[in-house]
């Protein structure tokens, strides 16, 4: 059985701190202000939006996020969870964290993508998730096995972030949600690889649950940016 | 040493040929006798050849972290931009690892993509990185990128990807891995000693009903 994680690069917790750029759609570990008070938001990914993928569901699950007294050391992260630290969440030198036992529901209306100060990476998403986990049920999770079961859906919203960023730059911003760029890349997600020629081949969807075609993928957007 | 069948000479043998025959049973009988020091010849040729090979592998090794230092140092004349177009956009390698390797956010790998600041650490990293793409596809890796993201072939438990040892330092082993040279176990065993114990779940990856992946207890049987 493993133990919890301690990460020895606090930076590579973050996709992004202070102007997360909107290309990103909302995740799971997003931290915003909201009427003055910093909340993240702990909804998984695959549950947070509707059946049209893109619109997200009235409600969501979030937890407080509040400014540590003291900095955070090695002891925080390896025998301490109720709590996910956040090393110099502002990039000011303090240190942060969500209070994971602190749950409560967010209106995902209160959200605004101008008002989103930080974003997990793939890695710190693995973090949250183990420490979400071990502080409601005290089972520890193994890293590589949370990144196995999330690979499908972080990959789907790495695609996303590079086609909505392309379209950013093409046309600027939108609705505080950038819904309509992310319907967009869903159509992108629901036609065929470029070079397939033909209309019955498998959807660029249906190969984000082949995970020996993840590479693929990446190159297929590569080469799609590059028409856009 | 090759051992023949030895026909005994018929009553029309020649003398010549009898004495052939005579000299060769006589020195097969005595090798086949003296098994001792058959055993000992075996045994010290085991021996040799034992250290030969790790004189080998060493100096396998060390002309392999060379000619990897090198295509390096090549691959630092390429800009930060063009690394990681080729990583990310011909390679098909995630942003995630490639931040991860790096040391960074990803959004700021993100930003380098436009000429933002690498440190100089970071771009070795990022030309390692490419160069060692180069290596695997010379080792006949068809798609590096996709290699180096797909867990190792380990007995249930264990989700361990190249990329993660690589993560760690052992770049030589992740090559001998794809060369087929050693196991995923070997050199696993090499790197962390106690990996079994520390890297076991007792999970598994399976498809939920509502069609999104799972993660489920295994149940020892």
């Amino acid at each position: 059985m493993g133990s919890l994680e301690y990460p020895t690069l606090p930076e590579t917790l973050y996709f992004d701190r202070g102007n997360v750029g909107r290309g990103r759609p909302i995740m799971q570990g997003d931290v915003f202000k909201v009427d003055g008070a910093d909340v993240m938001v702990l909804t998984h990914p695959c549950t947070m939006r509707g059946v049209d993928g893109v619109g997200l569901r009235k409600k969501l699950s979030a937890c407080p996020v509040n400014q540590r007294e003291r900095r955070i050391e090695k002891g925080d992260w390896t025998r301490s969870f109720k709590a996910m630290p956040l090393p110099n969440l502002r990039g000011e030198g303090a240190d942060w964290q969500a209070d994971l036992f602190d749950l409560g529901g967010i209106e995902a209306d209160a959200l605004d993508l101008r008002n989103r100060t930080a974003s997990l990476s793939d890695y710190g998403i693995f973090v949250l998730q183990q420490r979400m986990i071990v502080t409601l049920t005290r089972y520890v999770a193994d890293l590589g096995q949370l990144r196995d079961v999330n690979q499908k859906v972080l990959l789907e919203i790495e695609l996303a972030t590079d086609y909505i960023d392309a379209l950013l730059e093409l046309h600027g911003q939108g609705d505080r949600h950038e819904g309509a760029k992310f319907t967009a890349f869903q159509g992108w997600l629901d036609s065929p690889l470029s070079n397939s020629g033909d209309e019955t081949s498998p959807t660029r969807r249906k190969l984000l649950g082949a995970a020996n075609l993840h590479a693929t993928l990446r190159r297929e957007m590569g080469s799609s940016l590059k028409d856009l | 040493m090759t051992v023949e069948t030895i026909t005994a000479p018929t009553s029309t043998a020649t003398v010549e040929e009898s004495a052939v025959f005579a000299s060769v049973t006589q020195t097969s009988s005595a090798a086949v006798l003296d098994t001792t020091a058959f055993r000992k010849r075996a045994a010290g040729l085991r021996d040799e050849v034992s250290l030969v090979q790790k004189d080998v592998q060493d100096l396998h090794g060390e002309s392999t972290a060379r000619d990897l230092a090198r295509r390096t140092q090549d691959r630092l004349n390429s800009g930060v931009p063009s690394l990681l177009n080729e990583l990310n956009g011909i390679r098909g390698m995630s942003w995630a690892d490639i931040a991860r390797l790096a040391g960074v956010s990803v959004g700021a790998v993100r930003k380098w993509r436009t000429g933002g600041d690498a440190s100089g650490a970071s771009r070795t990293a990022l030309a390692q990185l490419a160069a060692f793409m180069d290596l695997l596809q010379e080792l006949a890796v068809d798609d590096p990128a996709q290699w180096m993201e797909s867990p190792l072939p380990l007995s249930t438990g264990y989700s361990i990807r190249p990329f993660d040892i690589y993560l760690e330092g052992h770049h030589l082993g992740v090559l001998d891995i794809a060369a087929q040279r050693s196991s995923a176990e070997q050199i696993l065993d090499e790197c962390d000693p106690d990996w079994r114990v520390n890297r076991r779940s007792e999970a598994v990856v399976e498809l939920g009903p509502d069609g999104h992946p799972l993660l489920v207890q295994v149940h020892e049987e």
